[in-house]
């Protein structure tokens, strides 16, 4: 086998592995969406909790002035922190990653664990890669994604929407990868290969049992 | 930009980093937390002895509660006490200078590092000014941690370091600094010679020269000289407790994290192999660090290392995060500053990322210096880039930011944090201390310790003298002082025993028994006939602790 079609067979491998995971984890773990159809808005950061509101309340005469109160403590602030809790959720690496660890959701969010640990350092190297224009269109797009996902209460499985941008920086933090091997590059393949190989089969163990 | 401005708003910025970290020092958080009366009360029992609780005399590392404290805050405390007495304002004192001081500092060093004029006064100063309304900053400036002292010994090595690029003999006092702030804080003493070496390493071909050499070979020496005390107690499990208590890597008490139980096929030795799990856990766990999410939205998950409803940065900083992240990467003619940025942006959550504990922002205190620059690069990036008539427009929106911002951290530190966080700071035992002064040393008293060591804060507010102390509570010989990990829970303070209540017991003698609501309850205070002579509400109105006096005659008679 000549090097070249062993580089390219790596390369394949690779990406395979890099992108393999998020599709598994969702079409072995995922279970029916659960949307209420008859009340829209339940479905959004704009659901009624009374207990938020009661806290307001509660916090708000703590503040020695009015206005102090009302600046920090008001209705549009429970919407506005909703929708941070979202977008920095979908922002995390940790998310994408580590299956949301050390700081997993614990209610209504499957952690799934959507590429490998080690594909992180090829979405850096994409970050870092692709020309300016390139790089500002599809982080605009991510942006333009993530806004209305974290306008959902529970924006689990529903994110799946941004595994294609997600999975082209990858791809191309490994075709950057590859451009110039090196001897360290080739052992960062060999871990790459072996450690996401073990992730893959945690990941898979954890799904199934 | 003229000096005499520059100096001007750095002094300014400096008051308003300070006013913000003076503010109520002492009486905010209320409360006084074990681990701060426990530095307090052995500054204290130096002062007044020359030893610690344990009789040990100038320790390295100070026991307290097996837990083996780093010694350089206690010591800071220990001339405070004759100025300002043994109050919850002077332990704290220390925490609040040094955080002040930090402000010129890096003021300094930000200018010093940064050769392009148009981002030298312009980025030092936003930075400072960043770094002085910084929630993250500020809570650990108002507080007893030894993490703010010892960042600012290590911001002073390295730019005493800088100093000696031209100056060589100061490079003797970069390497005194830099040796003490190893024992300032656990960090620093992997942080300190990761830095020293990267900063050799960039160096060393002028280091290594005829200038240059004969002062970082008196300075290695001298540092040397200065941890002779501590290297002779490295080894000991004392000095090792927190690092092998707290560490990944050591499975003693639980298994690692993602570990699958019960599972019986061919994958299991590979899936629950303690290096694979391990390496995944440091790796997220590192990255977490440097995550949006825990930086702008979810902050420190420790209720004292965090304000309520506030983040270790504010929200409106994040764009500016990813605007000075690029451009940091992207712009290489900040040269010295950006590496000096990325490298510590690098190695700052090395030490936190080895502990289990999820974005502990105590033991990643350094990184807040790189992340302010950058923040702070990427606020004069849009600027610079803006349109002079947008300018103004900007600095007007950055303006109510900072404005709002600082409102923002008084709403959460000194209202909310009151409010919410008073248990977690220990909130009570001075009230009981105060209850109890006239009567400690006449009547008996059980004081519950089911649930806490608040026999330090009891000791603290009495300022009960520890000559005595020493002499009625052993716990080790001096020979195991490091050693012997093995605690005596039971404490006496004059008249006051600190134990789990007795129901039966304790009953039968004369005495008060204090405790919290899980430890005395209104059912047993109905069913013993006991006398509810104080109750300690938390500021939420909840049940902080209970002074009640038993009632001997009834019990008896129950017999």
């Amino acid at each position: 086998m000549s090097k070249i079609n062993f580089l390219k067979i790596t390369k394949l491998l690779i990406i395979f592995l890099a992108l393999i995971f998020w599709p598994l984890s969702f079409l072995l773990k995922s279970g029916p969406i659960d949307i209420n159809f008859h009340d829209l808005k339940s479905n959004t950061i704009f659901y009624y909790n009374p207990d938020s509101l009661q806290n307001i309340l509660t916090e708000g005469y703590l503040y020695p002035t009015v206005w102090m109160s009302r600046l920090f403590q008001n209705k549009p602030s429970i919407y506005l922190h909703r929708f941070e809790d979202n977008f920095f959720a979908l922002l995390d690496i940790n998310n994408y990653f580590f299956a949301f660890h050390p700081r997993e959701i614990h209610v209504n969010n499957q952690n799934l664990q959507k590429f490998p640990s080690l594909s992180l350092v090829f979405l850096l190297i994409g970050f870092y890669s692709l020309p300016k224009k390139r790089l500002k269109f599809f982080v605009s797009i991510l942006i333009f994604l993530i806004f209305p996902l974290s306008l959902l209460k529970n924006f689990d499985r529903f994110d799946i929407i941004l595994y294609p941008i997600i999975s082209y920086f990858i791809c191309s933090g490994i075709v950057e990868f590859f451009k110039k091997p090196s001897l360290l590059k080739n052992l960062f393949t060999i871990f790459f290969l072996l450690f996401s190989l073990i992730e893959l089969t945690h990941t898979l163990t954890l799904i199934l049992k | 930009m003229k000096k005499i401005f520059v100096v001007a708003t750095l002094i300014l910025i400096t008051l308003l980093g300070a006013a913000i970290r003076f503010y109520q020092l002492g009486e905010s958080p209320k409360g006084l937390y074990i681990d701060e009366a426990g530095q307090g009360y052995s500054a204290y029992s130096i002062l007044k002895t020359g030893k610690d609780e344990f009789a040990y005399a100038y320790p390295v590392v100070f026991r307290s509660f097996t837990d083996f404290k780093t010694p350089l805050y206690v010591y800071l405390i220990v001339p405070l006490i004759p100025l300002f007495d043994l109050t919850t304002f002077t332990v704290r004192f220390p925490s609040f200078l040094f955080s002040v001081l930090t402000f010129p500092l890096l003021f300094l060093i930000i200018s010093k590092l940064t050769t392009e004029s148009k981002y030298k006064i312009p980025l030092s100063l936003l930075a400072t000014l960043l770094l002085a309304i910084s929630p993250w900053h500020t809570l650990f400036g108002r507080t007893n941690f030894e993490c703010n002292v010892a960042l600012f010994l290590f911001l002073l090595g390295i730019y005493l370091f800088y100093i000696s690029l031209k100056k060589p003999w100061v490079l003797i006092f970069s390497a005194i600094i830099f040796t003490v702030s190893l024992p300032a804080y656990h960090s620093e003493r992997l942080l300190t010679p990761l830095t020293a070496l990267f900063l050799f390493i960039r160096n060393w071909k002028l280091l290594t020269s005829k200038s240059h050499r004969y002062y970082l070979i008196v300075g290695v020496i001298i540092a040397f000289i200065i941890t002779i005390p501590t290297l002779k107690v490295a080894t000991t499990p004392g000095f090792l407790a927190r690092a092998s208590g707290l560490n990944i890597f050591s499975h003693q008490r639980q298994r690692p994290s993602g570990y699958i139980e019960n599972l019986n096929n061919p994958a299991a030795p590979l899936v629950n192999s303690s290096l694979y799990l391990s390496t995944k856990e440091f790796l997220a766990l590192y990255f977490s660090y440097l995550s949006p999410r825990d930086m702008f939205n979810l902050g420190d998950y420790g209720p004292r290392s965090s304000f309520p409803n506030l983040s270790t940065f504010y929200v409106w900083q994040f764009p500016f995060y990813i605007l000075g992240l690029y451009f940091l990467i992207k712009r290489k003619t900040l040269v010295e500053l950006r590496i000096l940025t990325l490298f510590l942006l690098i190695i700052s959550p090395i030490p936190a990322a080895v502990t289990r504990d999820p974005y502990t922002t105590i033991r990643a205190l350094p990184l807040v210096i790189p992340q302010i620059i950058i923040i702070s690069l990427g606020i004069l990036e849009v600027i610079f880039n803006a349109k002079t008539k947008l300018r103004l427009l900007i600095y007007l929106i950055l303006t109510i930011l900072i404005i709002h911002s600082i409102l923002n951290l008084y709403s959460s530190a000194i209202i909310l944090n009151e409010y919410h966080r008073a248990k977690e700071w220990d909130y009570g035992v001075e009230q009981i201390s105060d209850y109890i002064k006239d009567k400690y040393l006449k009547t008996p008293i059980v004081f519950d310790n089911s649930r806490d060591d608040l026999y330090i804060a009891l000791l603290f507010f009495l300022k009960y003298d520890p000559q005595t102390y020493q002499t009625e509570n052993f716990e080790v010989s001096n020979s195991e002082y490091y050693t012997n990990m093995n605690r005596n829970l039971q404490k006496k303070i004059g008249k006051i025993i600190t134990k789990p209540i007795n129901w039966e017991k304790d009953l039968t003698i004369d005495q008060y028994l204090i405790g919290d609501e899980l430890a005395i309850s209104y059912q047993q205070i109905a069913e013993h006939q006991l006398k509810l002579e104080k109750d300690i509400l938390y500021p939420d109105k909840s049940h902080a602790f209970r002074i009640v006096r038993t009632n001997p005659n009834y019990e008896n008679s129950q017999k």
